[in-house]
């Protein structure tokens, strides 16, 4: 027998009924379930059920996170490498970066849990599987060099202000992890600024180590030359060898988190297509009423796609489908004012370099809103019962 | 068990069951010392019971509560009345149960009763509303629109029950006689019959109109049979009978042939029984016998705690009591263990569409189960479509968050119906 299933047989007793420990059976509970489905014959009032619950939904988004994380990871070490002026193997750069990002990760499952535990014990409910996203998805927004104790208090806001006070996953209006981010966006401006990796003076390419998007090019330059002058042309912009947060910087591992989402039907097509549809459709348009071509209204709509963390946020972020709309057209229209609104904050706003993150958050407080005034239209559409 | 892989790119398929092939004959149950009989009409102290505890009934007698009653049961057998009292359903009705005890000197070949039937729908409801597969009289008798169709369903419309099957199997000129009595019964133009497209049935039918169905759930059930073979969609909160159509399933066509004949009413009804480990039994059982009787009969041993539910896995409703009886209408009965029954579940929906997509009916069924869960049935109905869903179940069944959709919207109906009874 699988000795992993042992180890959990045995303890069971402990957990359950009188045990010793039946308080933390939450958690006992996840931890099995995580590793084995739970009985796969049906288990609830209806009297058959598939087997896909909601930790096996979740899992499928970590598989798609994979490839961002990993890259994400390699990519921390690399930058941190290039800041001192050193070139790295993949190898060597893996583990730089593991040696930032996992204790990262680290802290931020073991604070959600904290949580989620506590949470899920005071209400004699089992852990709710939200967290297994949210737990990879709010160390990604991060920049690598953010303090731990930072991660913690974020992740502590995000998971009880943004979901559980409102009743655990399902009931949460706002993305978790975003709201978690927001927190320390504006909480610790400073160590979630663009400017992660200062460069050391030696740097012979001359990175600077702030993002794309806080570029802005001298007089009389395009944006789009002093953006590859800088290092930020739109090939490294997609495959994402650049500074910035661990898991936004690579525009192809995102989509192919995406591809694989939209596949298996986690994740919904339309908020993905309409969102990057609304980002193309408004910088078009910033494009043609625009004078400056230095700053980013000129940037054009793929330099606007591949920069900052926009595919991170419509491909992983946005199709949350707990604070998404529920219906298909507000689906569409949910994601094209993301993209309308990433673009909008980040060239008409000063303050903000970076409109992703507000730009969803944003759009979550609406997806109410959004689904009232379709359900409205269909139902004023149908024909009348005489 | 329906296996499914851990990646799945398409939506889940459920087959109907197909009956074996040669199926045996059912079991057959000796009639018990005491028969239930569920009436649908609650009882009413201001009003003077017709029968009393300890009447004597004949085989095959109406029963009725009241003089003005509009609802009645048929004495499946001879004997004394000995309970009379009020029962309450899964959805919180209330109606009446009469305890027969039951003369034991009789076998199930004791002559019953016979009636003054005439070939016409008045005559049908006054003596046939209670014979086995439940034929639908009462709703034909009130029906205001002219029924032009009759459609014979022998293709069973839950998963697991192989009931209507089986008698197509074995009784198909029953059921071919019995289609031509109804046929002029209710004056209609077309007879139509549904048969599983594997099942295998010889013969001619002459002027039936055959419609193979397809083994993909939910393709039997009636919304659907009007959609694929019918070309019509039921409207919003209608019946099929609304739009001239009436479904009729295949035992109780076989048992019209039956009543015509000896013109009595038939009171033996063929069920599919699902034991604990998935072993699937069939009993010919008189109506009124207590479930744990036929329980008892294939060794099925019921513990505290398990759940019986009467009809498929899809629609079928768990009742609290062994001891519920055979009914006219009830095609199939499971077991389940306690060990496969756990706790209640309070997720929340996490919008995920499963139920969106996989919906035959396209129902919102997301926002829907909110505005349930919230017992806001009147909105429910206006901008969700509530009475648009045709009850196949699927949505529960493909929940991730684990949520009984199809209960809540069943209960959602229930109560809509309530309310606009009192408005």
């Amino acid at each position: 027998m699988n000795p992993l299933k042992k180890l959990f047989d045995a303890t069971e007793k402990h957990f359950t009924g009188s045990g010793k420990f039946s308080s933390l059976e939450p958690f006992f509970d996840a931890t099995k379930t995580f590793f084995f489905l739970p009985s796969p014959r049906n288990r609830h009032t209806p009297f058959i059920r598939d087997h896909i619950d909601l930790k096996r939904y979740m899992s499928f988004v970590i598989l798609a996170l994979l490839p961002v994380l990993i890259f994400g990871i390699y990519n921390t070490g690399f930058q941190a490498g290039r800041s001192q002026g050193l070139d790295y193997s993949f190898l060597e750069a893996f583990l730089l970066g593991a040696r930032y990002v996992v204790p990262i990760i680290l802290v931020t499952y073991a604070v959600g849990f904290f949580w989620e535990t506590l949470f899920a014990s005071l209400r004699g409910h089992k852990i709710s599987e939200g967290l297994l996203v949210t737990g990879l998805l709010f160390p990604l927004t991060l920049p690598a060099t953010i303090p731990l104790w930072q991660v913690a208090l974020g992740i502590s806001f995000g998971v009880v202000i943004g979901k559980e006070v409102f009743g655990g996953t399902g009931r949460n209006f706002l993305n978790p992890a975003l709201t978690g981010r927001a927190f320390l966006f504006f909480s610790y401006p400073v160590s979630m600024s663009g400017d992660i990796w200062v460069a050391a003076k030696n740097t012979v390419d001359g990175v600077s180590g702030a993002t794309a998007l806080s570029i802005v090019a001298p007089e009389g330059e395009k944006i789009t030359a002093a953006l590859s002058l800088a290092g930020f042309d739109l090939s490294s912009l997609f495959f994402g060898l650049i500074p910035g947060s661990i898991g936004e910087t690579s525009a192809l591992c995102c989509l192919i988190g995406a591809a694989f989402l939209i596949i298996t039907k986690i994740a919904n097509y339309r908020i993905i297509i309409g969102g990057i549809a609304g980002l193309i459709l408004t910088t078009l348009i910033f494009n043609l009423i625009s004078g400056n071509p230095g700053t980013w209204m000129n940037a054009g709509p793929l330099y606007h796609l591949c920069a900052g963390g926009f595919l991170f946020g419509i491909c992983f972020m946005a199709t949350d489908p707990v604070s998404a709309p529920g219906t298909n057209m507000g689906r569409w229209i949910f994601g094209g004012l993301i993209g309308c609104l990433t673009v909008i904050i980040r060239v008409a706003n000063p303050a903000f370099v970076e409109g992703t993150m507000l730009a969803i958050l944003f759009m979550n407080v609406f997806s109410p809103l959004l689904d009232h005034i379709i359900l409205k239209q269909t139902t004023a559409k149908r024909i009348p019962n005489v | 068990m329906i296996k499914r892989s851990f990646f799945t790119l398409t939506r889940p398929k459920l087959s109907y069951d197909s009956v074996e092939q040669n199926p045996k004959k059912p079991e057959s149950i000796n009639i018990p010392s005491n028969l239930t009989l569920l009436l649908n009409e609650p009882l009413d102290n201001t009003k003077k019971l017709l029968i009393q505890k300890g009447d004597s009934v004949e085989k095959g007698q109406k029963i009725c509560l009241y003089s003005d009653s509009a609802e009645y049961v048929i004495a499946p057998v001879a004997g004394t009345i000995r309970v009379i009292d009020a029962y309450i359903d899964a959805l919180g009705n209330t109606s009446t149960f009469l305890v027969i005890k039951n003369i034991q000197t009789q076998t199930s070949d004791t002559k019953a009763k016979t009636y003054d039937l005439k070939e016409d729908i008045a005559s049908a409801d006054r003596y046939l509303r209670n014979l086995p597969g439940a034929p639908p009289f009462k709703k034909l008798a009130d029906n205001k629109t002219k029924i032009n169709t009759i459609v014979i369903t022998c293709a069973d419309a839950d998963l697991l029950s192989t009931t209507s099957q089986y008698i197509a199997l074995n009784s198909m000129d029953k059921i071919k006689t019995g289609a031509r009595i109804l046929k002029n019964i209710i004056g209609a133009v077309k007879i139509c019959i549904t048969v599983p497209q594997d099942l295998n049935i010889q013969g001619e039918f002459d002027s039936i109109q055959v419609f193979r169905t397809d083994t993909t759930y939910p393709s039997n059930l009636p919304a659907m049979i009007l959609k694929n073979h019918l070309n019509m969609i039921l409207p919003a909160g209608k019946t099929p009978e609304d739009l001239g159509v009436c479904f009729i399933c295949a035992e109780a066509a076989a048992s019209i042939a039956d009543a015509y004949e000896t013109k009595s009413a038939g009171a033996e009804k063929i069920v599919t029984i699902i034991g604990k480990q998935g072993t699937r039994y069939r009993v010919k059982a008189t109506i009124g016998t207590p479930l744990r009787k036929i329980f008892d009969l294939f060794s099925i041993h019921i513990n505290d705690q398990d759940r019986i539910i009467i009809g498929g896995p899809m629609q079928g409703i768990s009742t609290y009591s062994p001891f519920h009886p055979v009914e006219p209408g009830m095609d199939t009965v499971i077991v389940q263990d306690r060990d496969e029954i756990p706790e209640i579940c309070d997720n929340a929906c996490v919008n995920c569409g499963k139920c969106v997509r996989i919906c035959p009916a396209n129902i919102q069924a997301n926002i829907l189960v909110r505005y349930l869960a919230a017992d806001q049935y009147e909105e429910a109905a206006d901008k969700c479509d509530l009475e648009s869903c045709i009850e196949c179940g699927l949505c529960a069944y493909v929940c991730t968050a684990k949520i009984p959709i199809y209960q809540y919207i069943k209960l959602g109906k229930h109560e809509l119906k309530k309310l606009r009874a009192e408005a």
